[in-house]
Order: C-alpha cells, then structure tokens, then sequence
C-alpha cells in the first residue's frame, strides 16, 4: 500500500458526506490541510460518537472497500474510542474521544473548512497532540505552535 | 507593515529555526491542499503496527499503554 492521497482524502468526505457521517480530520494530516508543511503516515478522522454516526460511519467505511466483520461493525457502531483501520484501501484511524478535546460538538463549533473538508481548528489539533503527550508529538509541538500562530495572523489579514 | 515582518513578530524566537519555519509557512500556503499533501504523506513500514488489519481499544489510556508495551520505542509513540 502507497502513501495517502489527497483523493482518496476526497473519497473519506465523499462518502462520509453521502452518509450523513459528523467527522473531523484531526492529527498531523488535519494540520497539513490547513497548511502545516511537514511529513506524516498516517490519516486521523475524528467522529461523533452517537448511535446514528457509528451506523453511519460504518456504512461509508464499507463505501470506502474497508471490509468489516459484524463484530468491527459493532464496535465502530458502539464508539470505541480508537479504533485503527488497516483493511481497507488505505489506512484510517477513527479517534471517537481524542486526547485535550471534551465534546466533539465543541470542536465541531470551531473547525475550518478547507476546500470542503472539515478539519479541526489548530488549537483543537494542538491540544489533542500536547495531552497526548508522546515523543513524537513534543518534537513536533513547538513548529505546529508557530504555525497556529501564523495561520491565525494570516487569517486576520484577510 | 507588511505580512512577513508581522509574521516575524509573531516568531518572537529569534532563533533560525524561526525564520526557517516562517520560510516553510509561507512556501506551503501557496500550495494547494492536493500539492500539502502529496508532499506530507510518506509510507514506511512500522513494526508492529503495521502487522494487523484492525485494532481497536475502549480507550485512548488503553491505547497508549498498548503503544508503550508493544511497540519499539524508536517509534515514538510513548509517552514522555
């Protein structure tokens, strides 16, 4: 399996749209949507955890090609808070309850539209990264800072 | 004063690596999202990881112990 790719990227909201699924991008691959040049693996969708989403949410994986056994479905369907996909046509990780964020409706209420996708808002991505508190994410935190504080002043200008 | 040097303000480290990033800043927003990203996603093999189809943990502390009892520490994924 290659690298992800933008379309497929479209294919996630495609899908997640046509179903009716509430998701963020979120992590390292929502950052780069909104411009944070860096290197990444791996795609993060943060998802509503609610009865009628996780239905949702499973009907658009198996849109996608993901092949879920009933007891993944049921999972998917329940919530759990991560779950890690690798049986699909690309890898996705479904975060239903990210590190640093209480209520996806907050999030939701301050994401970014880019080009159609919705993405959580920088400060929303930098919570998540500091509470998770992994090495990886130290590294990275003070460049992902400056770029928020870029990305809010360039914005402001407009 | 025009955008960069007001940008520059805001990179109140005056290290290189400031000036470094505001540089990376500027060049990736003028790129389109598809360019963004085809610059940013890389596929390397994670051992471990990348060894199942599916996981899944009722929650993100089971997550990250699994993280640090599993994989290699090199990877990155454990807490400081």
């Amino acid at each position: 399996m290659g690298a992800f790719e933008y379309r497929q990227a479209q294919e996630i909201n495609d899908a997640f749209n046509r179903n009716g699924v509430r998701y963020l991008f979120i992590g390292k691959s929502g950052a780069v949507l909104l411009g944070f040049p860096d290197t990444t693996q791996d795609a993060h969708v943060f998802v509503e955890r609610s009865p009628a989403n996780g239905s949702a949410i499973a009907a658009a994986l198996r849109d996608l090609g993901f092949s879920l056994t009933q007891e993944q479905t049921a999972e998917i369907e329940r919530g759990k808070d991560f779950v890690q996909l690798k049986n699909g046509p690309f890898d996705l990780d479904l975060v239903f309850a990210p590190d640093g964020i209480e209520r996806f409706e907050d999030a939701w209420q301050r994401h970014v539209d880019v080009e159609g996708f919705p993405v959580c808002h920088p400060d929303d991505i930098i919570a998540s990264k500091a509470a998770a508190n992994r090495a990886r994410d130290r590294e990275s935190l003070p460049r992902l800072k400056a770029f928020r504080d870029y990305w809010i002043k360039q914005k402001t200008m407009r | 004063m025009n955008n960069q040097a007001d940008t520059i303000e805001i990179l109140t480290d005056a290290s290189s690596d400031s000036q470094e990033w505001l540089e990376e800043f500027e060049a990736a927003a003028r790129r389109t999202p598809e360019m963004r990203m085809r610059y940013a996603f890389i596929k390397t093999y994670k051992p471990v990881l990348d060894d199942a189809t599916y996981r899944s943990f009722d929650s993100m502390e089971d997550y990250r112990r699994w993280c640090e009892d599993n994989l290699p520490s090199w990877l990155g994924y454990g807490r400081v």
